[in-house]
């Protein structure tokens, strides 16, 4: 529960150079660079995607899959995920507020 | 209850709604398409988690942005609460894209570039969660760079299907659908989207529980325990 970069202690990574040029050049000022950035990715991956990329085509002795079967899987699997979530989110909410509770008696028994 | 609490549960109802509706929507009202059959219907659900991850990214991007250059605390919980749901988002298009692909293309997975980048933006931001879950001190600022470098992905995710041959639909699909296609669609985007609000909603309360818990922390390593204090005082000339 204690988080020591609370009391105030120097960051030991902020801290260094590297580190504050990289969030230097994160700021609006560098957005030129960025596009640069981006224009160049876009050509790597399009000297390398383009012409040679050729799609998959089923062969017809293939095994039909279930259509049916793989909607249902992907609605299913969709709300499984969200559940699971919702029940993350509620656990860690509980597992805080007790938490809380816990710290405001020992501000209330130290007071 | 207050006011945020009647707008929580109305949200709550009009997405249960919506749901319902889509799915009535979906599989009663929308044809099925004649070139892919019943997997079509996959879109349905496919396109809105996409929409949602790419709202999640931006709106993490916007968090970890205003945190960074304008040291605002709650573009921090923004930016951490909206990375989680991108996780969330991507890891739904990427379960339920390989399934239509399963059936529409014979294979789970093309190194496309479509799939490839959507794939590189989802890592992005597990990336973002593992550094603010173990970036020490510097998480919060760590993640919230991270979260602004993967949203520049975005565009690149988007522009992918026009700029490179790709066995993946173009975006300029959804304009061309019948209209009861279209419906269905949107009904399923609102549907999304309201669900979206509602997760980053309860997402961002846990955020504010945590602010909470570290004023807390603060505030107690400010008071010494009180035996502490009084040997202190009894020590005092």
């Amino acid at each position: 529960m204690t988080r020591p970069w609370l009391h105030n202690e120097p960051c030991p990574i902020l801290g260094r150079l590297w580190v504050r040029r990289f969030f230097d050049s994160l700021r609006p000022a560098g957005l030129q660079a960025w596009a640069a950035f981006m224009a160049v990715l876009t050509g790597a991956f399009e000297a390398w995607a383009g012409p040679e990329y050729e799609p998959y085509r089923p062969s017809s002795g293939e095994a039909e899959v279930s259509a049916p079967l793989h909607v249902v899987l992907s609605y299913g699997i969709i709300w499984l995920v969200v559940l699971l979530f919702v029940a993350s989110v509620w656990h860690r909410q509980r597992k805080l507020q007790a938490e809380l509770a816990e710290l405001r008696s020992e501000i209330e028994r130290r007071t | 209850m207050n006011k945020k609490a009647h707008i929580f549960i109305g949200l709550c109802i009009l997405c249960a709604m919506g749901f319902i509706g889509s799915v009535v929507m979906i599989f009663r009202v929308a044809p099925i398409d004649p070139n892919m059959g019943l997997s079509q219907k996959i879109f349905y659900f496919h396109v809105p988690c996409a929409w949602s991850m790419f709202l999640a990214v931006l709106m993490s991007a916007l968090g970890g942005g205003l945190f960074l250059f304008k040291d605002r605390r709650w573009g921090d919980a923004l930016c951490a609460s909206a990375a989680e749901l991108a996780v969330l988002f991507g890891v739904l298009v990427l379960i339920t894209g390989p399934l239509w692909a399963r059936v529409a293309w014979g294979h789970y997975w093309q190194w496309d570039v479509r799939l490839t980048t959507v794939l590189v933006l989802f890592l992005c931001f597990c990336g973002v969660l593992l550094a603010r879950r173990y970036g020490g001190p510097a998480a919060g600022r760590l993640s919230a760079g991270l979260a602004l470098f993967g949203a520049a992905d975005v565009p690149l995710v988007y522009i992918s299907v026009k700029l490179w041959r790709t066995i993946h639909p173009s975006t300029t699909v959804v304009s061309t659908l019948p209209s009861e296609m279209m419906a269905a669609f949107f009904t399923s985007l609102a549907t999304f989207t309201v669900l979206f609000v509602l997760l980053l909603w309860i997402r961002l309360n846990l955020e504010r529980a945590r602010a909470a818990q570290d004023e807390l922390i603060v505030a107690l390593s400010e008071r010494p325990p009180i035996a502490r204090a009084r040997t202190e005082l009894e020590g005092q000339p």
